[in-house]
């Protein structure tokens, strides 16, 4: 099997998005890292005026590992794991302005086993929803670098009062909605190497400032804590055979405030994340990408006593509606 | 290109396995493990999910217990929940509590479980024999007005804490005996029990003990973290109250009410006769029923710095905190144990509106 190493003389709109969209992902979190992955999951990179993008991808979070601060207790009693269905879609109107929009569906449980018996419960249902425009302020296709910056808002779509089959109105984290609007900040810098094109180096910076449910158990204010993200990352691209892959991997850095309940900070919420992110997409047709996006924790201090990931994992599939043809005399074998 | 096709339309079929049919909009939940009776004597509308999930807070299983003097990871000023069997006292501490809610123990042939909630400060002692089996007692995870509901690994019942009842399940409608317990500060309970034991933090689970784990909960009077069904602003909500619960009435001794050194309240509530004990500066209260024997009615005055013992009765009897006679005539007889508890003032408000207060 050959390998070979694409140079790209010139940058090409359909491998960056095959570096960056996809390679880069990434995930934000509710209050025990348990919840719905929306503003990490929102923003693609720029593309050309009247494009459509479109990706659909199923998100894993397991959480199984439980901390005091930074230390591992051996405890496994406890899990929760949520799955999420991803929908997200973005439109160029111009060559500078885009909008993104994140739809979630979205599957939670927990699970408790003691004394051979086993308590699951389970919930279901659409998710928070998000929009996001953004303005490309340079362009890597013509600069080298890219600059782009959006600010957007997180939609309460998702319920907040299920209950349980006995009509017990069942906690805040496993609703799948949060029932606030959230104000959400993004930012992303991205440059390429001169001597290796196909390489790229990329910092994206995410801020959620998280509004407040007043109508939580009827009567009580919640507010999931405000968090903020930076993503450091470097992905290339190389053909196996005849496949174009594209592998990357980033450094996520997560630091969420504690949970509130009328407005008085909930311990055992909040904390500081370091995660490793090895991903991996394949160009399997002219407009579709698929990619494979684990995420590892390296390191992490939680406050207080937590459930927090012991991995998560994300597969999609990136289709891209329009007729460009990629250039294949730009392509170098070495 | 037609491998890559059914790897994509694979990929899309995993997808769809992932997402659980349903219909969009609504949402929906599932559980396993919990009761099969839907039917509550509580308005299941305000039982709320605590959020840990059933036994996502381990009670304890008979504990392990060390003696006073190896409980380095005590403070003096720590609360405990004292009880005695004879000549076995025994000490519950808060900082073991707080993260485990109930512990089922043996004492010499009796089966308790001290069961304790955090939330509304609640600390009381059930007799696991019910109906003539023993059983023991975990945390369902579900919460009414703010406080413990322990299920029964028996039947699967879930019982109020405060209501002494069971509110759903196959037992609905039963009462818990309770047996007398005595909250006070480590301090306190050693200085009257020297040779008391006390739970471990060898407890099987790693949690840190040294750590409350609801920040300011205790301090701040405008936190609670799940609504109540009634707020009654006649006492500050965290203030600490020893409340009798009787037939009909629902009484509450402030701890702020009590003096530095015992004082002993006589009171006759609904054709009852109350006496109350308690200390502030030894932070503790307790109270039974002292009715007519043999048509005698009995007079108690505080005694002081002889504890346990904490009053004395015209007869000459001396009595100790958990209301047994330990000297005088009566030696060896007990004072009927009032249904009775600490608790924050904002619970016994919450389950009683129409409770009274005390005052001097």
């Amino acid at each position: 099997m050959a390998f070979y190493i694409r140079y790209i003389p010139r940058a090409n709109w359909l491998i960056w998005m095959c570096l960056i969209l996809f390679s880069f992902q990434g995930y934000s979190q509710t209050c025990c890292s348990g919840g719905v992955p929306l503003s990490g999951n929102i923003g693609f990179t720029g593309a050309e005026t009247g494009t459509l993008q479109a990706e659909v991808s199923y998100d894993l979070n397991y959480l199984a590992t439980l901390k005091n601060g930074s230390e591992v207790y051996p405890e496994k009693s406890r899990k929760r794991i949520t799955q999420s269905i991803l929908l997200k879609s973005g439109y160029s109107i111009t060559r500078w302005l885009a909008v993104d929009a994140l739809f979630t569906y979205v599957n939670q449980e927990r699970k408790v086993s003691i004394q051979e018996q086993t308590y699951r419960v389970s919930t279901r249902g659409v998710g928070d929803a998000v929009i996001l425009p953004k303005f490309t302020l340079s362009s890597i296709s013509t600069n080298g670098h890219e600059i782009q910056l959006g600010a957007g808002l997180k939609v309460p779509l998702g319920s907040t009062d299920l209950k349980d089959e006995r009509g017990i109105t069942l906690n805040a984290d496993l609703q799948p909605g949060s029932g606030s609007w959230d104000m959400i900040t993004w930012a992303y810098f991205a440059r390429q190497f001169r001597s290796r094109p196909s390489m790229v180096v990329s910092t994206r910076v995410l801020g959620r400032f998280n509004g407040m449910n007043r109508e939580y158990l009827g009567s009580q204010t919640f507010q999931f804590g405000r968090s903020g993200q930076i993503y450091m990352s470097m992905g290339d691209q190389m053909v196996i055979g005849n496949e174009i892959l594209a592998p990357s991997l980033s450094l996520r850095f997560r630091y969420a405030a504690p949970d509130r309940i009328n407005e008085q900070e909930l311990e055992n919420t909040g904390g500081r994340w370091i995660n490793i992110i090895p991903a991996l997409s394949w160009h399997i047709r002219q407009n579709t990408i698929l990619h494979m996006v684990p995420e590892i924790p390296l390191f992490s201090k939680v406050n207080g006593t937590q459930l927090t990931p012991t991995f998560r994992m994300q597969v999609g599939i990136y289709y891209r509606f329009g007729k460009r043809k990629e250039d294949k005399s730009k392509i170098y074998k070495i | 290109m037609k491998g890559r096709s059914i790897v994509g339309v694979l990929l899309l079929v995993a997808i769809s396995q992932g997402c659980e049919k349903n219909i969009p909009g609504t949402g929906s939940t599932s559980t396993t493990g919990g009761s099969e009776n839907d039917l509550w004597s509580i308005p299941v509308s305000k039982v709320f999910d605590g959020g840990p999930g059933k036994d996502g807070i381990p009670a304890l299983e008979e504990p392990h217990f060390i003696p006073a003097v190896e409980a380095d990871y005590m403070d003096e000023d720590d609360l405990v929940i004292g009880f005695v069997q004879g000549d076995d006292a025994r000490a519950y501490p808060h900082r073991i509590l707080d993260w485990h809610e109930i512990i089922n123990d043996r004492v010499g042939d009796v089966n308790i479980s001290v069961t304790y909630c955090p939330l509304t400060g609640t600390g009381i002692g059930w007799n696991r024999e019910i109906n003539g089996s023993v059983t023991t007692f975990g945390v369902s995870g579900l919460l009414y007005n703010s406080n413990l509901i322990p299920y029964d690994r028996l039947t699967g019942s879930n019982w109020s804490q405060i209501m002494l009842e069971c509110v759903n399940g196959s037992l609905l409608g039963i009462g818990i005996e309770t047996f007398a317990l005595v909250e006070t500060t480590w301090l306190t309970w050693k200085d009257m029990y020297p040779s008391t034991k006390v739970v471990s933090t060898e407890t099987g689970y790693n949690r840190d003990y040294g750590r409350y784990p609801y920040g300011n909960y205790r301090t701040r009077d405008d936190f609670l973290i799940f609504p109540v069904t009634n707020e009654d602003d006649r006492l500050p909500n965290k203030e600490r109250v020893h409340g009798i619960l009787l037939p009909g009435s629902t009484r509450v001794y402030p701890m702020s009410l009590f003096g530095d050194g015992v004082t002993v309240i006589q009171e006759n509530i609904d054709g009852r006769n109350i006496v109350v004990a308690g200390s502030a500066s030894d932070n503790f209260a307790v109270s039974y029923i002292s009715d007519p024997i043999e048509e005698i009615t009995l007079s108690f005055t505080p005694v002081q710095d002889q504890y346990p013992v904490v009053m004395i009765d015209q007869e000459g009897n001396m009595w100790d905190l958990f209301g047994r006679a330990v000297s005088g005539p009566r030696t060896g007889a007990r004072l009927e144990h009032a249904r009775s508890f600490m608790g924050y003032w904002f619970s016994f408000a919450a389950f009683y509106p129409d409770v009274t207060i005390y005052s001097l």
